[in-house]
């Protein structure tokens, strides 16, 4: 499976929460980004192909919400998201952004969630 | 006599070949250098940028995506070199793509493109740091690019 971020989301998308505008980070994680994994993780564990040459620019809280919050938020585990992810990019304009996307998945804590008995 | 003047054309011609050879690699080397110079000045564009966007507090929306289109287009300008630059700096390579990723993450990370109620000093301190350690990281490599040391590492490249 293959996202083309540019066109199956936007070409300049920005911010980290929905309040930051339409094109921002959890939500391109959580309507697209989630659902293409789960998918591909159903059929079998293809990954999921992102394609970022597209895009012009990303903000780093757009690229940590969208790529780090899959571990962060624990949705996935690093193993699932570096089996089940790969970014394609071959502009080198865009290399830095695609080094930004693995240090966030590597860099990035599951969240504890608040224990029932607190 | 006559191998004594051949011996000398011969010894002439090796050492107008090895000149033409240091010649290129001059001007290839030189080329390199330029370019960390034109790199280093716009990751002060991106630093300045960034830190208006974290010190000061626009009145309305169309200020805050102003600000930062502003920190946006600095940073873009600085991707555009980015490969080139990792083959200039050579053992420094690693340590240059850190510093640009915490360069990165500090300039245009955390609540960025968020609605703002407050100013970030903190944050616009830690950019001019991490501006300050990659610059100075690219001035180190420029020196290297410049010393005759890199000829027996790197070669001479034609292509550049």
């Amino acid at each position: 499976m293959m996202i083309d971020i540019a066109k199956s989301y936007s070409p300049y998308p920005s911010g980290r929460f929905p309040t930051d505008g339409t094109h921002n980070g959890q939500r391109f994680r959580d309507t697209v980004l989630v659902p293409a994994m789960q998918e591909a993780l159903r059929q079998g564990g293809e990954p999921v192909v992102v394609n970022i040459d597209g895009v012009r620019t990303f903000g780093s809280s757009f690229l940590e919400e969208a790529f780090g919050g899959l571990v962060r938020k624990g949705i996935f585990t690093r193993d699932q998201v570096r089996s089940g992810l790969k970014i394609v990019c071959t502009k080198p304009h865009l290399f830095l952004f695609r080094d930004a996307i693995a240090k966030y998945i590597a860099s990035a804590q599951p969240e504890e969630r608040p224990s029932l008995h607190a | 006599m006559p191998e004594s003047i051949w011996g000398k054309l011969f010894w002439i011609a090796i050492g107008a070949g090895i000149s033409w050879l240091l010649q290129q690699y001059r001007i290839s080397r030189s080329e390199d250098a330029a370019l960390v110079n034109e790199h280093i000045k716009d990751i002060e564009k991106l630093r300045d940028a960034a830190q208006d966007y974290w010190l000061e507090l626009p009145d309305d929306l169309k200020g805050e995506r102003a600000a930062s289109a502003r920190v946006r287009a600095a940073h873009s300008a600085t991707t555009l070199v980015y490969p080139q630059i990792i083959e200039i700096c050579g053992e420094l390579c690693d340590d240059y793509k850190d510093l640009s990723l915490a360069l990165y993450d500090v300039a245009m990370g955390g609540n960025f493109e968020s609605p703002r109620t407050d100013i970030d000093p903190i944050r616009a301190i830690d950019t001019h740091d991490a501006a300050a350690t990659l610059i100075h990281l690219l001035r180190k490599a420029r020196r290297d690019v410049l010393s005759l040391s890199r000829l027996g590492k790197y070669g001479i490249d034609f292509k550049s």
